[in-house]
This record gives C-alpha cells, sequence and structure tokens, in this order.
C-alpha cells in the first residue's frame, strides 16, 4: 500500500515537469498550429544552461530558473522570428520536418560543444528526503513540483487577466478573426514560441536535479550510435577481410581522399543527364516515341553503372555507390508515399528497421536464408503499414506524420527491450551468408563487395522502376490528386483511405527491402541505426533535397546525401578549410577536425531547415524553374 | 412517369446551433435544369455538400435513382454518377489541365490512354483544348471554372452539381458558361445550378428552388419565381445578398 502510494505522490511530482513541457507544446501549436518538435531540445538547452550557471557561479538550480526561463525565452522567440514565422502559411509536413530539423540542430550542437558524457550535477540535497506520513519524497522533486506549480499559475494569471493574454488566447481561437481585431499575430507567434520555450526552459532546469543528476541528451544516444559504427568501420570496407577488425582507419580515409574526386566526378555527370524540364509532377504524355527516348536515356547509365565493377576492383568506391544504391532506394520508396501522394512519413525507420531485424532474426534464429527472409520481413512491414494506415488515413491534417514518427519509436523500443528476440541494445552481429547456388551453379559466396553492388544496383533500379510505373498509372494519377488537394480528389470518386493504403504499402515494402539488404551488407543492427528518428529523417532528406514527387528527386538527393556524409566522414570539408587557408593547427581548426566527421546528423538538420525554407521544391524544382526561366527569356 | 432522378426529401443540416438547412424538399427529374437560388449564406453550398456525401444530413433522406446515397461516402455518390464542382475552385494544382480531367476520366476506366481521350474531349466541351499542357494552378479563374466543370464531365456522370461557376467571372466569361450549361443541357445531362445571376438562371433553368436562411422558400417555373413578392423581400432583406 505505501509503495503504491509512493509510486503514485512520485509520479504525481514528476508529472509537474512534464505539465510543464506539454503547457508549452500546447500553447505553441493553440497560437499557431505548428507541432515544435524542438520541445524536448529545448529542454534540453534549459538543461545546459541550468548546469553550466551551477558549475560556474554556484547558482542553485532551482534558484536559475529566473535566468533559464528568460534565456529559452530568448532563444524561442528567436527561432520563431528567423525561422518558424516563414512557414507558417506552409503545409503542416513542412512545419514539423523544419522544428525536427531545429531539434537536431541543437540535440547535435549540444553533442559537439559538450560531447555526450553525461554531466551529473550534485547540490547538498540531492539525496535528501522529506517523510509524509510513512511516504518518503525526495527533497528536489518536491521543490521541483512547487516551481512548476508557481509557473503554471503566473501563467494561468498571464493567459486570463492580462491583455497579451487575452490576445494570445483571442490568436489561439481564430487566428484570422483575431487579426481582424488589429491583434499582430506574428507578434503573438513570437510570444507564444518565447513563452512555450521558455517553459522548456524551466522544466529543464527543475527536472529532477536529485538523484537522476544525469543530462539525458537524446544525442547521447546518437553519438553512441556513431562511435559503434566507428568501432566496426574497417569490416564495411576490406571485404575480404569481413572479419578482420584490425585495419587502419587512416587507410580508408587515404583510399578516400585519392577516391573522392572521381565519385564527385560521376555525380555532376549524372547532375548533368537531367531532363531539361525536371519538374515532372506534370505527367508527361505517353507517347510511343517519348517511351522510346525514356528508355535509351535511362540505358545509357544503367548499362554504364553495370560495368562499373569490372574496373574498379578497389572495394572502397563500391562501398560508395552500394550506399548511393541503398540511399536510391530508399528515397524512391519513400517517394511512393510521400512525393505522389504528399503523405508525409517521418517513421519510415519502422519499415526499415523491421526489414533489417526481420530478415536477421530469421537467419540467425531459424537459419533461414536471406533471400526467403527477405519475404517474411517485407510482409510483416507491411503488416504493420497497413495498420497504422487504417487507423489513422482516416484523420486528416498531421496526424499521419504523428503517427509515423510514434509507431517508429514504438518499434524501436520494442526492439531495445524485448532481449530474447532482438538482443536489446547490444544488437546483432550478422553470421557468415550462405552462399548463393542457382540450380547446382555457385552464384556467389558474398566474400566480395560485387555480388553487394549488384544486388543493391537492382534493388535500385527496382524501386525507380516502381516509381515509374506508379507514376504512368491510375494510382500515380489518384494518389497525385490526393496531395493536391483531398477533397477535389474525394468529389472526383477517389476513395482516399484506400488509395493512401495502397500508397503506403508499396512504400513500406519496398524500404523493408532497402533495410534488409543495407543490414546484411553492413552485417550488424542494433535498434537506434535502424529504428532512430534520424534515419527517418535522413530518408525524407533524400527526397526534399532531390524534389519530391519526382522520380528524378530522389535520385539527385541520394547523390548529394551520400557524397555529402562520406565527405564528412573523411574530413574532407575540414581539409577543404584548411586549403582555404584555415591554420590547420588554430583552436577551431583543431576542434573541426576532431569533430566534423561526426557530425553527419547536425549536417542534416542545418540542410533540412536550409530546404524547408529556401527550396521546399528540392534541386529539381529550384534548378527546375531557373532553368526553364532561362529559356524562356 | 418515371421516379425522379433526384429525391431531396425533409434534410436538415446544423452547425451547433445553426441551422444551415432545414426542412428542404425537392425533386430533380431526369434531363432538367434545377436553379438554386437564395441569399448569401442561405445553405445552397451545405445542401450540394449533403447531397454529394461530404456532410451526412442531420436529417432527411437523400435518394437517386430511388435508392438512398445520404451517408455514402462522396467518392461513392460520385461512382454511383453525380458529381460536384467547388464554389471556391479546387484545380490540382501542380497537375496539367489535362491531367486534371484525366483523373476524372480514371473514376469509369482503369487505362489512362482511355481517360486521355475522355479528358481531351471534355475540354474540348468546355473551350479548354488548347491549354491541356498547362500547369492547373497557373490558369485564371475564368478557365479554372471551365476546369472544374470539364473534370466533372470527365467522370461521365449522370447528373452534375455545379456551385457557382459564374461567381467572379466577367460577363464574356459568364456568356461561355451559360452557352456551356445550355449545351450540356441539349446532351441530355441533368443539372442543378447555384448561381446568383438571375439573367443566367432564366436562362438555363427549367424549374427554380429558392433557399432562405436555410429553408425552402419557393420553387417553381423561373417566370412564377421572378414575379413571386416573398422572393424579391427575401433578396432586398437581406442587404449585402443579392449580387445580382
Ligand atoms: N463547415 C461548416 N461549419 C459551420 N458552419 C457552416 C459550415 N458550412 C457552412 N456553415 C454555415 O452554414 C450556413 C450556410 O452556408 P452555405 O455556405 O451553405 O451558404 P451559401 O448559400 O452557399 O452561401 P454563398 O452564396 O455565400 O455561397 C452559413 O451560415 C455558414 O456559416
Ligand atoms: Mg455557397
Amino acid at each position: 500500500m505505501a509503495v503504491l502510494m509512493q509510486s503514485i505522490l512520485s509520479g504525481i511530482l514528476i508529472g509537474g515537469v512534464y505539465a510543464l513541457i506539454g503547457i508549452g507544446l500546447t500553447l505553441i501549436f493553440g497560437v499557431m498550429r505548428v507541432i515544435n518538435f524542438a520541445q524536448g531540445e529545448l529542454v534540453m538547452v534549459g538543461m545546459y544552461v541550468t548546469f553550466f550557471l551551477f558549475r560556474g557561479f554556484g547558482i542553485d538550480p532551482f534558484l536559475s530558473v529566473v535566468i533559464t526561463m528568460p534565456a529559452l525565452f530568448i532563444l524561442g522567440a528567436l527561432l520563431q522570428r528567423t525561422l518558424i514565422n516563414r512557414v507558417l502559411d506552409a503545409l503542416p509536413q513542412n512545419q514539423i520536418l523544419l522544428t525536427i530539423g531545429i531539434g537536431l540542430v541543437l540535440a547535435n550542437t549540444a553533442m559537439l560543444l559538450f560531447t555526450s558524457d553525461y554531466r551529473i550535477l550534485s547540490t547538498s540535497y540531492s539525496s535528501s528526503s522529506v517523510s509524509v506520513g510513512g511516504i518518503r519524497l525526495s527533497t528536489p522533486l518536491l521543490y521541483c513540483f512547487a516551481i512548476t506549480a508557481a509557473i503554471t499559475a503566473a501563467l494561468y494569471w498571464f493567459l486570463v487577466k492580462t491583455d497579451v493574454g487575452h490576445a494570445i488566447r483571442a490568436t489561439a481561437q481564430d487566428r484570422d478573426a483575431a487579426q481582424l481585431m488589429g491583434v499582430s499575430v506574428r507578434r503573438m507567434g513570437v510570444l507564444a514560441f518565447g513563452l512555450g520555450a521558455g517553459l522548456a526552459g524551466a522544466a529543464g532546469a527543475s527536472r529532477r536535479p536529485g538523484r537522476a543528476d544525469v543530462l539525458h541528451l537524446p544525442a547521447s544516444r546518437r553519438r553512441l550510435h556513431s562511435e559503434s559504427l566507428r568501432r566496426r568501420r574497417p569490416r564495411r570496407d576490406g571485404q575480404h577481410h569481413r572479419r578482420d577488425a584490425r585495419r587502419r582507419p587512416d587507410r580508408h580515409r587515404r583510399i578516400a581522399q585519392r577516391l573522392l574526386p572521381r565519385v564527385r566526378l560521376e555525380g555532376r555527370l549524372r547532375l548533368r543527364h537531367l531532363p531539361r524540364r525536371p519538374v515532372a509532377q506534370t505527367l508527361r504524355p505517353s507517347r510511343q516515341e517519348s517511351h522510346v527516348k525514356t528508355a535509351l536515356f535511362w540505358a545509357v547509365p544503367l548499362i554504364a553503372l553495370l560495368l562499373v565493377p569490372i574496373w574498379l576492383t578497389s572495394p572502397y568506391p563500391l562501398h560508395i555507390f552500394i550506399l548511393l544504391f541503398i540511399a536510391v532506394a530508399m528515397g524512391e520508396s519513400w517517394n511512393v508515399l510521400g512525393g505522389f501522394a504528399g503523405q508525409y512519413s517521418v517513421g519510415h525507420a519502422a519499415f526499415y528497421g523491421l526489414g533489417a531485424y526481420g530478415a536477421f532474426i530469421l537467419l540467425q534464429d531459424k537459419h533461414v536464408a536471406p533471400w526467403y527472409g527477405v519475404w517474411v520481413a517485407v510482409a510483416i512491414a507491411t503488416a504493420v503499414a497497413l495498420i497504422v494506415g487504417s487507423i489513422t488515413f482516416r484523420l486528416r491534417g498531421p496526424y499521419f506524420v504523428l503517427a509515423s514518427i510514434a509507431v517508429a519509436e514504438i518499434i524501436r523500443l520494442l526492439a531495445l527491450n524485448w532481449k530474447d528476440l532482438t538482443n536489446g541494445a547490444e544488437g546483432i552481429l550478422a553470421s557468415d551468408l550462405p552462399a548463393l547456388h542457382f540450380g547446382n551453379r555457385l552464384i556467389t559466396d558474398w566474400n566480395s563487395k560485387t555480388p553487394y553492388y549488384y544486388m543493391a544496383l537492382a534493388m535500385a533500379v527496382f524501386c525507380i522502376a516502381v516509381n515509374f510505373l506508379v507514376q504512368r498509372s491510375k494510382l500515380g494519377y489518384y494518389l497525385q490528386a490526393i496531395r493536391e488537394d483531398q477533397d477535389a480528389a474525394h468529389s472526383l470518386g477517389i476513395p482516399l483511405t484506400i488509395y493512401k493504403n495502397i500508397g503506403l504499402v508499396i512504400s513500406a515494402a519496398c524500404t523493408a527491402l532497402a533495410g534488409s539488404f543495407s543490414a546484411f551488407y553492413i552485417g550488424f543492427i542494433e535498434p537506434q541505426a535502424v529504428f532512430g528518428l534520424d534515419v527517418s529523417v535522413q530518408v525524407v532528406l533524400i527526397c526534399i533535397i532531390g524534389g519530391i514527387g519526382t522520380v528524378t528527386g530522389p535520385m539527385i538527393g541520394a547523390v548529394v546525401l551520400v557524397l555529402l556524409s562520406e565527405a564528412l566522414r573523411a574530413n574532407l570539408i575540414a581539409q577543404g578549410l584548411f586549403h582555404l587557408g584555415l591554420p590547420e593547427t588554430s583552436a577551431t581548426g583543431m576542434f573541426l577536425k576532431e569533430n566534423l566527421a561526426h557530425a553527419h546528423v547536425l549536417i542534416y538538420g542545418i540542410l533540412v531547415i536550409v530546404v524547408i525554407l529556401f527550396m521546399p521544391d528540392g534541386f529539381v524544382g529550384f534548378f527546375g524553374t531557373r532553368l526553364r526561366r532561362r529559356a524562356s527569356r | 412517369m418515371t421516379a425522379p432522378l433526384l429525391e431531396v426529401r425533409n434534410v436538415s443540416r446544423f452547425f451547433g446551433g445553426v441551422k444551415a438547412n432545414l426542412d428542404v424538399t425537392f425533386d430533380v427529374e431526369t434531363g432538367m435544369v434545377l436553379g438554386l437560388i437564395g441569399p448569401n449564406g442561405a445553405g445552397k453550398t451545405t445542401l450540394f455538400n449533403c447531397i454529394t456525401g461530404f456532410f451526412p444530413p442531420s436529417r432527411g433522406e437523400i435518394l437517386f435513382e430511388g435508392k438512398r446515397i445520404d451517408g455514402l461516402s462522396p467518392d461513392k455518390v460520385c461512382r454511383l454518377g453525380m458529381a460536384r464542382t467547388w464554389q471556391k475552385v479546387r484545380p490540382l494544382a501542380k497537375l496539367t489541365v489535362l491531367d486534371n480531367a484525366v483523373v476524372g476520366a480514371l473514376l469509369r476506366t482503369k487505362s489512362v490512354k482511355d481517360a486521355r481521350e475522355i479528358a481531351h474531349a471534355q475540354l474540348k466541351v468546355v473551350g479548354l483544348a488548347t491549354k491541356d499542357s498547362t500547369l492547373a494552378g497557373t490558369l485564371p479563374i475564368g478557365e479554372r471554372k471551365k476546369l472544374e466543370v470539364a473534370r466533372v464531365l470527365a467522370t461521365q456522370p449522370k447528373m452534375i452539381l455545379l456551385d457557382e461557376v459564374m461567381g467572379g467571372l466577367n460577363a464574356r466569361e459568364s456568356e461561355d458558361l451559360i452557352q456551356l450549361i445550355l449545351d450540356i443541357k441539349t446532351s441530355g445531362l441533368t443539372q442543378v445550378v447555384i448561381e446568383h445571376d438571375m439573367k443566367a438562371i432564366v436562362r438555363t433553368c427549367d424549374r427554380i428552388v429558392v433557399l432562405n436562411s436555410g429553408e425552402k422558400l419557393a420553387e417553381g417555373t423561373p417566370q412564377q419565381i421572378v414575379n413571386d413578392p416573398r422572393v424579391m423581400t427575401a433578396y432586398l432583406g437581406d442587404s449585402g445578398g443579392a449580387k445580382a
């Protein structure tokens, strides 16, 4: 009984902190209809501010709320003024992506600056507690609850009693009406975001500075992951020594430096092959001659790619190509749903990971060869997709985006905790792949990169073909109609839920396929690496960089993203800066050299923000319209 | 005599306390053009939304070809052969004019090729054939309205509901659309048109239903309606209402 009461009371006390975060979110959503995905990261910033105030000036964590809240208010207002304000009238999915981008930038900047080590903060009363009627309550938790309650009360007073509070609530109820009454909606937005951030800051400041005493960083997990990836890296390269983990990473760096220019050139060549009117969202008439032309247009690069492994035998460039093909396959898969139907999924990691785990577990536990296991995994992903789709596609608005994120997260937690099946956070290392036979003939024993290369190429071509077929079929027309205007589509006889589900299933199945393949290629999976939000964001990024709803867009996006992340890994950017005159031995130089290689996610975040703000139609749209404008001049 | 194509029986639709439609009853016979008029906010668009399944009626029945359709989803209603245009036009902005119509035509065929032919024919009917590769989002308002009609015709319906297709158009464009409605009438397709312009209504309609504050105020031939004093008061009583 006492235990129960104890838990309930502690729960309520901790709940206070979450209430602060929640009120902040609601305030922002209420006033601006923007769901702020960076709220958690703002809490994190609040924690850091608190921590450094304590460390540097010995300010008690609870007192520091007085500084943390205004500081976060300013940060929030600034974010709103400079970034969020620009997308208030944009699609909700773009707003969500923008806040996700902001979150990634905040989290990963913090990680770069402060490293992912846990910071521990202990005060004189950290472990003290008071006892009420046999129930012990920790002192910090009590203080924390008191502060939370005080802040909530103050906020209530502000919203209900003051003029500005009235204006904020008016804006929340009806933006247009408020505007007509002379309320500056933009100003209210800034205020609301500032307040929301301030509350997050307060929550961060007061968040259990007692026992846990730990800055819990979303980023820390990511760092751990990239750390473990780095440890594994050697295995990815020298295929002839798949098991030899002692190859020196420097060597790869050297190989990378030698080979990257060539890869880049390839990238540029492909860019030049763009169709002259690349905004292919308009469906091109399917005349016979244009079929022939299209076929020729794609046949040439395809044949070239088929020949690549014959004259390129060193593993690194093949590795890059394989990564590229995987990225293309994933982007094209996402595009079916996000691009054509306009239903943004920010949870495709769920399908990617299900593909990976499904096939891996089948091989490991049941000795099912991957080329059979994959299809089981694809079926599982499809089933999950159908469940999610049937529930969320009935609702309009950003629900699908939210649900997709939630589902990926739930499955990640499942994978993390269902240790019997998944081996938890330790992940699974692939055993050797069984050799592939066709009849009695040995096709491959997977001892070099070449079979992987052809498999990846086939997969990418398959996904591109799926997009082509979809685009030119009734399905494609219907999905695009849904993207453009759901009511119009509905009134023209399109059953919305069914078609969205078809799009989702195709997309999920292809993504699961790509997930299985890339898991076997890398040879190791763990929950964060395959189910993490950054995987989902990366897929979306491939498409929005290239251009959503076009077949060429994801290919361009994949080239950009893969080359960028490889350049980061090989530290080419820091090298470039040194070439441009940045002294290598300066503090900044050292810092960049040390850290830039692990900053992918940060760079992704920045990319998301830039693309959403400045080229929402991606490269294809951005350069396409420019090209056409020039042509018509 | 055969049963009416569309029967609206005691249909009411409430939004909270607002009675957007109250106990509206009328029939539409095959082949006729029925005019639906009334001041702003009279509930005309709401009635279209009820008939085409966007809002189920709060009360009452709607029968199409003798079968109940109230409660069906919009796509099912459209498949049964009733298609509507939107007062606030809804072009599929990033698709071409032709592809907009193709989306409509795909209701009756799986083949994109066939759909293209149907779509092209309907664009000719409304006079947009020369613009077929323009992006719909870049059309001027007059042509957007025509595109709405072409798209609806492409679904090969038995009946179309046109919601203010002349709203916001200049005299010449309106004249085009009046001709279009008359042409469609000649082809035998049943139409219900919402319009504020009385001259256009009188020229095109066989029968007129007048709505006021959600209720049916009057019904009759154009002559009867024009001479009905109640209709005049309804319009003049609502100062902002009489656009005509
Ligand atoms: N979705 C809705 N929610 C709440 N009220 C609504 C909704 N749709 C319509 N109404 C209300 O129903 C009433 C009738 O509106 P409706 O749009 O049907 O009028 P209308 O006759 O088409 O007017 P107009 O000539 O301006 O197009 C109005 O008072 C309107 O405010
Ligand atoms: Mg209306």
